[in-house]
């Protein structure tokens, strides 16, 4: 998993720890999560894409080999986006 | 750009965290420790009739069940990362301990150390690490139920 922590973060000019403080966690788990060693909770993340205030698929996005594979059922079959609005 | 919001723990709250769970356990350990040197050497070396001497095998048990308690909250305190970390620490040190023991029985077995009393020793350490398991499973699939 990938994700925009460290840009975020920079952004605000925190640095890791006063960003671990915030989320209460320890430096050593933000360190992690933005050198994509350890990807954090469901919680954790949804903690972190409200102190940043923006939706958490923003932050946090999956590598193409983390994705599933589409197969050609899938590709033929209509998903919830295929549909009118 | 700095946020207004101010962070609700104070600045080294986090990191106290990990240097309390090393730390916290510490005196109790040592309690425990004296405790069980204290209950040794009285039961090596003062001349105590049997009843007395079971009341002194089990005095160290509170400082035991202390340090337990200590070691359970310190990791309570743990960020998930810290607990990863700590579960997979138990992950190494179990099934090796258990391998280790295992070897060493068998080393024993094959003649090599004559000066160890393995015969009940094992039974013992094997019978107590896989009830301790177990029961330790029970307790953890208890929580998620």
């Amino acid at each position: 998993m990938k994700n925009r922590l460290k840009v975020l973060r920079a952004e605000r000019d925190w640095s890791q720890a006063e960003l671990a403080q915030r989320l209460g966690v320890s430096r050593q788990t933000v360190n992690a999560v933005e050198t994509g060693k350890y990807d954090p909770s469901l919680p954790l993340a949804f903690k972190m894409a409200a102190l940043f205030g923006q939706p958490i698929e923003q932050i946090f996005f999956p590598e193409v080999q983390d994705l599933p594979e589409r197969t050609s059922h899938d590709r033929n079959t209509r998903t919830d986006e295929d549909l009118p609005r | 750009m700095r946020s207004a919001t101010q962070p609700k723990e104070t600045p080294s709250a986090a990191q106290e965290t990990w240097r309390w769970h090393w730390c916290g356990p510490i005196v109790p350990a040592l309690v425990a420790a004296a405790a069980l040197l204290a209950a040794t050497a009285a039961l090596k070396w003062l001349p105590i009739s049997s009843p007395v001497r079971l009341l002194i095998a089990l005095l160290p048990v509170p400082a035991y069940v202390h340090f337990l308690v200590a070691q359970v909250n310190a990791v309570r305190r743990l960020d998930e990362l810290q607990r990863r970390i700590h579960l997979e620490s138990l992950v190494f040190a179990f099934p090796t301990t258990f391998v280790g023991i295992l070897t060493t029985w068998l080393i024993w077995l094959a003649g090599y150390l004559p000066g160890l009393n393995f015969s009940n020793a094992v039974t013992f350490f094997l019978v107590l690490m896989i009830t301790l398991f177990i029961a330790g499973r029970a307790l953890a699939a208890r929580r998620y139920q």
